[in-house]
């Protein structure tokens, strides 16, 4: 090892690696901001979990989000008491939708916090050990789970489960996985011919160390992009499967399946269905948008 | 007299970019005469490339553009031109090739698809006529022998993947020399290539062009190509022509400081010590420095490089420097 | 390598992949919590009906014998019976997967189509007007979900308009034609049944519309970056300095190459065509496998979720050994490469 004597050349490395850190840092932000869709994107976002986050302090009518009847109040069409209208039982949509983000978000980082790593880590090793057993075995395994698209087999699985939320997403969780794992293993296994990994493997590095110092920083930033589009594709699943009443149960308020109930009201009711239906478009839009940014404002990067 | 084939007088092309606008082309002048081989030296980022895609007329758009300047050949100024009529041009008057061969062709069409396509335009803007598909196929064929390549009928039925890089740049050879055309641009041909390949390639390249008495721009960065082959070369630096002079002359007598420096740079069998460099950096084109560009690396820098850029002083036969202080290097050396 | 010998390869790799698709069906549909049977038969059947009916569908065997029974009669056809409809699942699929294929077909053909046109249109008049409308289209059409496309389209077509009607297949009143191929616009063109075509078509527009909507402005924003890209390479201004006219650039040494990403995300958007049918199925009430296969899952009724989830990975599977076919053809490159599933 290189022997720590010079300390001060050592402070005065580290000092300018944060430097060029930090300079990095901006340029990012200065290239991220130069797209006007990706601030959109980002406000949405931080608005949409701000909202979620208190929604029982800014909804006007918190306790309508469980089951909560009103009849004398059903089925009234936007106004100044209810800004987007109330439901088939009296219930105020605005409040009803703003509680929908919170449930949407919920099941988004649960579902991809949950998939994420165990793809991350099979894509790692299948890359690593390119060209083995192991990496045919892992590849082949996900070819199967991605022969089908993944709300197919995510509905499979429901039929066996009861229908409720939380095997909602556990389904969704189970087909997801694969994902990341054909993203890390790309990236992974073309990195193997390149000569840092080798010249760790000549020092001695320990293949955990090869794996998650050398190979996992360069995925992190396609990890970190895809993981925020992600979010809105499993907002829309989970949306889909509560349309047809196999996600989320009334009275929880989720927004595919108000879109649902309220679809019944159509066309004279038509805020009841229309509304949710844009909350899922907003909140996905955002999503998508800021994934984007992110995307183009890490691609720089790599040159 | 003038038979000149191409003239570039006060060319400035620049390109704007995210941190602001990088005028790499400044006033650069150039001719070349009918038949002539001219050379242009000069180290990776002086313009070279630049200066070619002005003269077809390729420059990436909207990035690129020539704010100021004038090229001609023949009678035609094509900073004037328009696409259409540019199009023309490129490819029946002018042709080029490229660096790097495995980009330069397409790699989802056949060599056969590419040679006939061009064939067919060169063929019909030359004389207006259309000719068949078997009529292009067999010129293809002429051109591809002509190139020295093997089994030429086999060839246009295979991709750019499945051939080596000396036979694709043979192939872009070929493509080039479909029209006959007067001026033939070549941007350093040979670098992709294994040595050994580069001189084959090269002699195929002169052979072609002497008997065509095609006029070349050969743009290199390796001296030593130069020295065999051109008559004349111009020497660049940092978007601008330093020095002209025939071959000869250039390696007898150089006079601009950056030139001596290139020279002397190249390491001799013929004993010596370790070959100098050039002391500096290329500087960057967002704020070249003022007056004479090379002025932070030279050791006969006087005030006025500095504020003004020197003009062309005529210091022999066909020999030209834009140095203030050509004679006092030629007294020196 | 030969493309034939591409095909082969492609063939063997699929078939094993849709095996240990079966296999994974089959762990899913018997590893359930509770008895299926009495699930779907309900909490008051007679125990001596559950136990029959267990019998029946050899519930009461090992595991690995239940497998290969299954699949046995998978490979024959025979998706065993439907707990809901009493009748063999294979009929129901026969009724009911011609009407999604159709649909599918319909809205890929929408899909393909608009989503290639308005790309090159828009890297054509890159950054004009035409290019941000397309640009903004083609983002909403990613982050919608059909569903809401769907309801969109009903409320805005259906109602508002009432310009295309918006359930079932064909008109009351107008005769459906000979089941031939079981998709009534091409039966109804095959025996020259124009009236039963025009009724097929416009029930067919709206629900093929809202389903194609992702799949479109997927392909619209691939072409035109993918066609952007490509516009930068060196081949390009090689084939500028040969003097090939722009056109001629554009429209074949540009296109091709472009395609290449466009194909191949056509089998994933594909896909996504089949998995989002049920969404457009549900609000139309179309009468497709999809819908069938929605029920299925509600009613528990195992065998048929089993069989709608083989067919559609058959139908998936097939889809992409046709795309890598295509993407084969169009890019050279990857038949001379070792083939790779993976990467």
């Amino acid at each position: 090892m290189l022997s720590s004597s010079n300390t001060a050349e050592t402070a005065a490395i580290k000092e300018n690696l944060w430097q060029v850190r930090k300079d990095n840092l901006r340029r990012s932000w200065y290239k991220f901001t130069g797209n006007r869709l990706s601030i959109v994107g980002l406000i949405i976002v931080i608005t949409v979990i701000l909202l979620a986050l208190f929604a029982p302090w800014v909804t006007p009518y918190p306790e309508h989000r469980g089951a909560f009847v009103d009849f004398n109040n059903a089925m009234q069409a936007p106004s100044t008491e209810n800004l987007l209208g109330t439901d088939a039982v009296g219930r105020d949509i605005l409040t009803r939708i703003i509680f929908g983000f919170r449930f949407s978000l919920i099941m988004g980082f649960v579902v991809i916090g949950l998939a994420a790593p165990p793809g991350i880590i099979a894509g790692l090793v299948a890359g690593y050990f390119r060209d083995t057993w192991i990496d045919t075995l892992i590849m082949r395994i996900t070819d199967i789970f991605l022969a089908v698209p993944p709300l197919i087999l995510a509905m499979a699985i429901t039929a066996v489960l009861p229908p409720n939320v939380f095997y909602a997403m556990l389904a969704v969780t189970l087909m997801w996985w694969p994902w990341y794992a054909r993203l890390v293993y790309g990236i992974s296994s073309s990195l193997q011919n390149e000569f840092f990994v080798q010249a760790a493997q000549i020092t001695g590095a320990s293949r955990a160390y090869i794996i998650f110092k050398e190979i996992l920083p360069n995925c992190i930033s396609a990890i970190f992009t895809k993981m925020t589009l992600d979010l809105g594709i499993v907002i829309i699943i989970a949306s889909s499967l509560s349309f047809v009443g196999l996600g989320a149960q009334p009275p929880t308020p989720d927004l595919g399946t108000m879109v649902a109930d309220g679809a019944k009201y159509m066309p004279d009711q038509w805020w009841m269905t229309v509304c949710p239906a844009l909350a899922i478009v907003i909140i996905v839009l955002g999503f998508n948008l800021l994934g984007d940014g992110l995307r183009d404002m890490l691609a720089v990067e790599e040159v | 007299m003038n038979n000149n084939i191409l003239e570039i007088r006060n060319l400035c092309v620049s390109y704007k970019t995210y941190e602001g606008r990088l005028h790499v082309v400044d006033d650069m002048n150039l001719e070349i005469r009918q038949g002539e081989k001219v050379g242009l030296v000069g180290e990776t980022g002086c313009g070279k490339t630049t200066t070619m895609r002005s003269i077809l007329g390729i420059l990436p758009k909207p990035a690129g553009s020539i704010d100021n300047g004038n090229i001609i050949f023949g009678d035609k100024d094509l900073t004037m031109l328009s696409a259409k009529e540019m199009q023309c041009v490129r490819g029946r008057d002018i042709t080029a090739i490229f660096q790097n061969p495995t980009a330069a062709l397409n790699p989802v069409f056949t060599i056969g698809q590419q040679l006939k396509d061009v064939i067919k335009v060169q063929v019909y803007r030359k004389t207006g006529n259309r000719i068949s598909n078997k009529a292009a196929k067999e010129r293809a064929v002429q051109v591809l022998k002509e190139a020295a390549l093997p089994d030429p009928e086999r060839l246009l039925s295979n991709y750019p993947v499945q051939l080596s890089g000396g036979m694709k740049q043979r192939v872009c050879i070929a493509l080039a020399m479909v029209s006959n055309a007067e001026l033939l641009i070549a941007d350093e041909p040979g670098t992709a290539l294994d040595v050994t390949i580069q001189d084959q390639i090269l002699r195929l390249l002169m052979k072609s062009v002497i008997k065509r008495n095609t006029a070349t721009l050969y743009i290199e960065h390796s001296l030593g190509v130069i020295r065999e082959w051109m008559d004349r070369v111009y020497v660049m630096y940092a978007g601008r022509t330093v020095e002209v002079a025939s071959t000869t002359d250039l390696f007898k007598n150089p006079l601009h400081p950056y030139t001596r420096g290139l020279l002397a740079a190249v390491p001799k069998l013929t004993g010596g010590g370790i070959a100098l460099g050039i002391p500096g950096r290329v500087p960057e084109y967002l704020n070249p420095p003022s007056g004479c560009r090379f002025h932070p690396r030279c050791e006969y820098k006087m005030d006025i490089c500095i504020k003004e850029k020197p003009p062309y002083f005529e210091v022999g036969k066909e020999h030209k420097v834009a140095c203030y202080r050509s004679a006092d290097i030629e007294r020196d050396s | 390598m030969k493309l034939s010998t591409f095909i082969a390869r492609r063939l063997v790799l699929s078939l094993g992949v849709l095996l240990g698709l079966s296999i994974l069906i089959f762990i899913i549909a018997r590893v359930v919590p509770g008895d299926p049977v009495r699930l779907a038969l309900g909490a008051r059947a007679p125990q001596d009906v559950v136990e029959r009916v267990s019998a029946e569908m050899h519930l009461d065997k090992p595991y690995p014998t239940q497998y290969f029974i299954w699949l046995k009669g998978v490979v024959q056809g025979d998706f065993g019976t439907s707990l809901y409809t009493r009748r063999n699942v294979s009929e129901d699929i026969k009724a009911f997967l011609p009407a999604t294929l159709e649909l599918a077909l319909f809205a890929g053909l929408l899909m393909t189509f608009f989503g290639i046109l308005l790309g090159v249109l828009s890297v054509q008049k890159k950054n004009s007007w035409v290019d941000n409308i397309v640009r903004m289209i083609s983002y909403l059409g990613v982050v919608t979900p059909a569903f809401v496309f769907a309801i969109l389209f009903v409320l805005l077509f259906g109602y508002l308009l009432s310009a295309f009607p918006v359930s079932g297949r064909l008109a009351e009143g107008i005769t459906s034609p000979p089941t031939i191929t079981g998709m009534i616009t091409i039966d109804s063109l095959m025996t020259g049944n124009f009236k039963a075509f025009f009724s097929a078509l416009t029930h067919l527009f709206l629900p093929a519309m809202a389903l194609s909507m992702a799949g479109l402005s997927q392909q619209a924003r691939i072409a035109r970056s993918s066609m952007s890209d490509n516009l930068q390479k060196d081949y390009i201004l090689a084939h500028r300095a040969c003097g090939l006219p722009e056109r001629k650039i554009m429209f074949k040494y540009l296109l091709k190459p472009s395609l290449i990403p466009t194909v191949s995300i056509l089998g994933l958007d594909f896909a996504a065509l089949l998995s989002n049918a049920f969404l457009v199925e549900m609000v139309f009430n179309w009468p497709g496998i999809s819908r069938y296969g929605v029920n299925a899952i509600l009613t528990k009724d195992l065998n048929a979720v089993a069989a709608v989830v083989m067919i559609l990975g058959i139908t998936f599977v097939s889809i992409n050994i046709v795309v890598d076919i295509i993407v084969a053809y169009l890019d050279p490159r990857i038949r001379m490469r070792r083939d790779r599933t993976g990467a």
